[in-house]
């Protein structure tokens, strides 16, 4: 129930097709089960009773009552592939809309490949199931009890063997169902482990085979395999025993039918038509019970798919615009003020421990410390990318969390440190940085990060062909063309994070040189693990397990800081 | 074309058949016997009103309704019958069941353990997709074909042709309409199934699209926030979004009428079959009885109702074949060959590579006429740009890929003539991508030496510098991290792979840019570990950063599949060629 209050939404703009697709589901099934007792009628007509003009009325009719069982089946079918489709778009577009909305550490919770997943495989299956639940298992309920109807119409008499066959045959598929879906759900969860040890033996093939680990491999898939094979030769063997039931069932049924329709028809209460038309009912009714029972579970099923498009549909999303947000940020300074910061909002798991300092605007400031001390921690929370646990970090003299969101990032140009540029041209690239870029302007974003020389001897120049995560580039290029798409937004900050690491020393130093002059104005921070990246920063701050170690220039560092000493020892870095 | 295809498809058929009833040949002739018995009961609940409404209800009405008796007992012969067709059933199905479970267990099996034999050339040159989508999507269609479309084609095409040859010997007249309507009904199914194929082929293309765009923005999630692209982002995919509904409405509406139109046709047939049975009453042109056209009109329900679901069967298989053709191709690749027979007995790590050429494809040479040795415990680096073959010649080295001509020597034995396996277990090769498996830390670790002891394993760790961070995890060595997808840091990552690798304890360590994708903080704690571990041992590494190759024995300078300057760190500062340039930073590596 309640996943139908929550799915209603998105059925907005196709609920015409929505609504029709069973209606003429339903006059399909009338028609159905109508045409048996009007051939009965007919039988009848040239045995029974013999009459050649209801015999030809009764044919007329019946040929216009198999032309609207065709049309209205037919029809029910578009429409119910229509509405699934609008469906299924509408819901893949705000799973695609809600992840736009997501915060990192949303990002960080759900897997890119899981996210893939849950757009195709799985909203496709919630298609599927949508598009059987408007059809076919609306079908079969109105089947029965249409059928059920008509036969205590045609003859009281034996219909009432359904009271005690019907009940019957509903507990019996009830518990075969109640006792395969568990099966079935957890054989779904080995199926994926299958795949998983599958994926991971792919990926790891070189690891595998220089260790020599093939059999081991072998028999750890081979415990899953077994598992896999004995779960789903039960849950088979128990769906196996529907089909037979349903047989004997019908078998049963026949035989008293038979009984009782002989003895009725010698009496004159009964014709033969009609118990031609009994017999007709007899597998629709049955049958049906059996098709919605098989369909039931499928549904039931394919409600794991539903739950994982929930969870990305119900996340909450922590980082969002307050009430008037401001949408201009002055200049770049930067504030902290006893800033901590942990990913699980737990204030035992710190990644930033009462953080504190003020970058004037333009300056450059270098971060530095070893892997895990909080660097990329510490510069995400200046674009927002993160809410500070406690604390408070001011930008241009505003707490980061008054601004308008795009404003805020559209400021603060944070180079990552797993940057990707995007299949298209370095043009289309660029645009992403500002999406009215001229030429010139891009060219001169180019000219700073050092690669403007490299575009201009392509042939292609700005329409340079850009593969898939930027394949066809090599690193050094790659981290450049990263710097000009955030140049182009003309930040307030830039923030490179270990982005020039791939460059060779010369032209990182011209790089820096490039930013110094053409973006004066511009506060640089960068990350980095050479001490020559941060060397000639008016600031360098040394982060060491989250906290600060040292804050100060190349000179005083080199005195003062443990750490920093150590690093340019071992860099062969000298004052 | 159309016939090639046709051919392919019916091979592929029969090959999956072949594969089925193999080793399996006394349980489906045990199942097949039971489904005529099947198909017989099914005949007899048709018929059996012909003689109830003809013969016996005559007789009772004859009788004046006075004795029951010769409808009762006929009904009971029926109902014996009937028990027999159910028993049938129950039994043929559990069997089924059974069967085709363990046929899928040992597909999966089989196929799994040929994927470990094949050889390394085969990973490189099939993408990650395409062979976990055999593991995957086609598995899973040919399982439901193997499970049900495949059984049930047999049993109801068993069924269709006894239930045919029963209405021909019941009446010719009325069979010739059941001939009309399955040339119909072929008609039918061809137009319908050549409409579907087609849209769902515009279907899978407008899916994939949408699926590569997926996949690229949210992978990349991140940036497009720090650009504030989410609005561009959303009006992209709502593009393809939109086109790919329009398209699977299409391919579905094929697909949805199939169902509806075939019964209907079926009714239509019912209707005609019934009207035409009390015209022939009317004209007296025919002795068909009112029991007569009852039956048949049950058995054109159980045909048509056969045949209908036939076609989807068949549907179902020849989609299905498709994925069983990349199936049974996957497991009919060639294993990788091990004709070595010398097994390393106390291997030392004399390494000798002698006028070495090597080519993957046989056309592009890698390596030209190379050749280089590393002595027992030395350090040999490598330096170079990508494509300079620095990682060819560790594939060459464990035998990934073997030799056009040359000779490449293990102390002192070609390596060609060495057990694979022995070869490969006297070397640790240790990744720029870390590769970690499902499971516990120390199993992960273990993984180089199954024999090792928690002992060992935990000594290992503290070799490398592991053992500090591991214990700050949440259970220590025993947390569970689940394959790539861990909160492990990068350098983390490699630490476990390094200790893996030191807890096997080789003679020899292969290191392919093992650190590059470490920062160079982290890379100090790593160097211990590593100095800790090269000691003694003969060890190639490529390197990414020249600091790490300052103290090795010998450092390669590779361009295009040569070596250009070879010496150690001090003589090729002094020759002031490229690896000066490179180490003062005057070149960037590509």
């Amino acid at each position: 129930m309640k996943k139908k209050a929550n799915l209603f939404q998105y059925t907005k703009g196709y609920r015409v097709p929505m609504v029709l697709s069973p209606l003429c589901v339903i006059i399909e099934v009338v028609l159905e089960i109508v045409i048996p007792y009007v051939i009965g009628v007919m039988i009848d007509s040239g045995f029974t009773n013999v009459d050649y003009e209801l015999f030809k009325r009764m044919t007329v009719l019946l040929v216009i009552l198999a032309i609207c069982s065709l049309t209205s089946g037919v029809l029910s079918a578009i429409f119910a592939s229509k509405a699934a489709s609008g469906f299924a778009k509408q819901l893949r577009f705000s799973v695609f809309s809600k992840i736009q909305e997501f915060s990192f550490s949303s990002i960080d919770k759900f897997s890119p490949s899981g996210l893939v997943t849950r757009l195709t495989g799985d909203i496709v299956n919630i298609q599927m199931a949508y598009q059987m639940i408007i059809r076919i298992a609306i079908r079969l309920p109105i089947m029965v009890v249409v059928a059920l109807i008509m036969s205590f119409n045609v003859a009281p008499n034996l219909a009432v063997i359904y009271c005690v066959v019907l009940p019957l045959m509903i507990l019996v598929m009830v518990s075969l169902m109640c006792s395969v879906i568990p099966l079935f759900v957890k054989g779904f969860k080995i199926v994926d482990e299958t795949n998983e040890i599958t994926g991971e033996n792919l990926h790891a093939m070189r690891v595998v085979k220089s260790y020599v680990r093939e059999d081991e491999e072998k028999r750890k898939f081979d415990r899953v395999n077994y598992l896999h094979f004995m779960i789903f030769r039960k849950a088979n063997q128990i769906i196996s025993l529907g089909g037979p039931t349903l047989r004997l069932v019908l078998y049963i049924c026949l035989i008293l039918l038979s009984y009782r329709g002989t003895m009725d028809i010698v009496k004159g209460q009964m014709t033969t038509g009609a118990l031609m038309s009994m017999f007709s009912y007899n597998t629709q009714i049955l049958f049906s019970i059996m098709m919605f029972a098989m369909i039931t579970s499928m549904v039931v099923m394919s409600a794991a798919c539903y739950n994982r498009v929930k969870e990305v549909l119900n996340e909450e999303i922590t980082i969002k615009n307050g009430d008037n947000p401001i949408m201009e940020v002055k200049d770049g300074s930067i504030d902290l003020k006893n800033v901590s910061f942990s990913y699980y909002n737990n204030m035992d798991k710190l990644a930033l421990k009462n953080i504190s300092f003020h970058i004037p605007q333009g300056s450059v400031v270098g971060i530095i410390g070893a892997t895990g001390s909080g660097k990329s921690s510490l510069i995400s929370l200046f674009a927002r990318l993160y809410d500070v646990t406690s604390g408070e970090i001011d930008i241009g003299g505003v707490n980061v969390k008054d601004y308008d969101l795009t404003t805020l990032r559209n400021a603060v140009a944070i180079v990552l440190q797993k940057n990707t540029l995007f299949s298209g041209t370095i043009r289309s690239n660029m645009k992403w940085g500002n999406p009215d870029a001229s030429d010139d302007e891009i060219y001169s974003a180019l000219e700073t990060a050092q690669i403007k020389t490299f575009i201009e001897g392509q042939k292609d120049k700005l329409d340079y062909i850009v593969e898939q995560n930027g394949d066809n580039f090599s690193g050094g290029q790659k981290q450049r063309l990263c710097i000009a798409r955030a140049l182009l937004k003309n930040p307030k900050v830039i923030v490179m994070d270990d982005s020039s690491s791939a460059l060779d020393t010369a032209t990182e130093r011209a790089l820096q040189q490039a930013l110094r002059n053409d973006h004066k104005e511009c506060t640089k921070v960068i990350i980095a693990g050479k001490v020559n990246s941060v060397k000639e920063s008016d600031m360098i701050i040394v982060l060491r397990n989250g906290e600060i170690e040292n804050i100060g220039t190349h000179d005083d560092l080199i005195e003062k800081s443990e750490f920093y000493s150590t690093l340019c020892r071992v860099q062969g870095v000298t004052k | 074309m159309k016939r090639q295809q046709d051919t392919g498809f019916l091979r592929t058929f029969s090959t999956l058949l072949k594969y089925v009833l193999s080793n399996n040949k006394k349980t489906f002739t045990i199942i097949f016997l039971l489904s005529i018995v099947l198909a017989v009961g099914d005949i007899i609940s048709s018929i059996f009103v012909r003689d109830l409404v003809d013969v016996y209800i005559v007789k009772v009405s004859q009788n004046g309704g006075s004795d029951y008796s010769p409808v009762v007992s006929y009904l009971i012969k029926i109902g014996a019958v009937m028990l027999f067709a159910v028993v049938a059933a129950y039994v043929s199905m559990q069997l089924l069941a059974r069967v085709t479970e363990k046929i899928l267990y040992n597909l999966r099996k089989e196929s799994f353990d040929h994927m470990q034999e094949l050889p390394v050339s085969f990973f490189d040159t099939h993408s990650y997709g395409e062979i976990m989508g055999i593991f995957t999507n086609d598995m899973d269609t040919l399982s439901d074909v193997i499970l049900t479309s495949i059984p049930e084609f047999f049993r109801l095409g068993l069924s269709a042709i006894i239930v045919f040859v029963t209405m021909l010997t019941t009446s010719l007249r009325l069979t010739l309409f059941v001939v009309g309507y399955l040339v119909i009904v072929l008609f039918v199914i061809r137009f319908l199934s050549r409409k579907s194929a087609y849209y769902f082929r515009g279907n899978q293309e407008s899916i994939a699209a949408l699926n590569g765009y997926a996949e690229e923005s949210i992978n990349a999630e991140k940036v497009i926030k720090t650009f504030s692209y989410e609005e561009r982002n959303k009006e992209a995919f709502k593009a393809l979004n939109d086109k790919w509904a329009k398209n699977s409405e299409k391919a579905y509406k094929y697909t949805n009428i199939f169902m509806p139109i075939m019964a209907n046709i079926s009714n239509m047939l019912f209707v005609v079959l019934a009207s035409i049975g009390v015209y022939f009453s009317f004209t007296n042109r025919t002795s068909l009885t009112v029991g007569t056209i009852i039956m048949f009109l049950q058995l054109s329900r159980s045909f048509t109702g056969a045949f209908n679901n036939l076609s989807s069967h068949v549907t179902a298989i020849v989609r299905a074949c498709t994925g069983a053709e990349r199936i049974f191709k996957f497991k009919g690749e060639k294993s990788e060959e091990n004709k070595g027979g010398v097994k390393l007995e106390n291997p030392k790590g004399n390494i000798r590579f002698d006028h070495v050429t090597f080519s993957y494809d046989g056309k592009r040479e890698i390596l030209h006429d190379l050749s280089l040795w590393a002595d027992e415990g030395q350090k040999i680096a490598f330096v170079g740009s990508t494509g300079a073959g620095k990682t060819t010649i560790t594939n060459l080295l464990n035998r990934f890929y073997d030799i056009q001509s040359g000779k490449i020597t293990f102390d002192g034995i070609d390596i060609n003539t060495i057990e694979k396996n022995s070869l490969r277990k006297a070397m640790a090769l240790i990744l720029q991508d870390t590769y970690l498996f499902s499971g516990t830390i120390r199993e992960n670790i273990r993984y180089g030496n199954l024999d090792a002891s928690d002992a060992d394993v935990e000594k290992a760790a503290k070799l490398v510098g592991a053992d500090s961070f591991i214990m700050r995890l949440k259970d220590g060595y025993d947390t569970y991290i689940k394959g790539n997808d861990t909160e492990l840091s990068m350098g983390q990552k490699q630490l476990l792979s390094i200790a893996r690798a030191a807890v096997m304890n080789p003679p020899v360590m292969v290191l392919d840019e093992a650190t590059s994708s470490v920062d160079s903080e982290s890379e100090i704690l790593i160097q211990k570990g590593m100095d800790a571990l090269m000691k003694g041992r003969t060890t190639l590494m490529i390197a990414h950063r020249l600091s790490t190759v300052r103290n090795a024995d010998a450092i390669m300078v590779m361009e295009s599949g040569r070596i250009i300057e070879r010496g150690n760190h001090d003589d090729l500062l002094k020759e002031h060629g490229r690896y000066y340039e490179l180490y003062m930073g005057l070149k960037e590596l590509d």
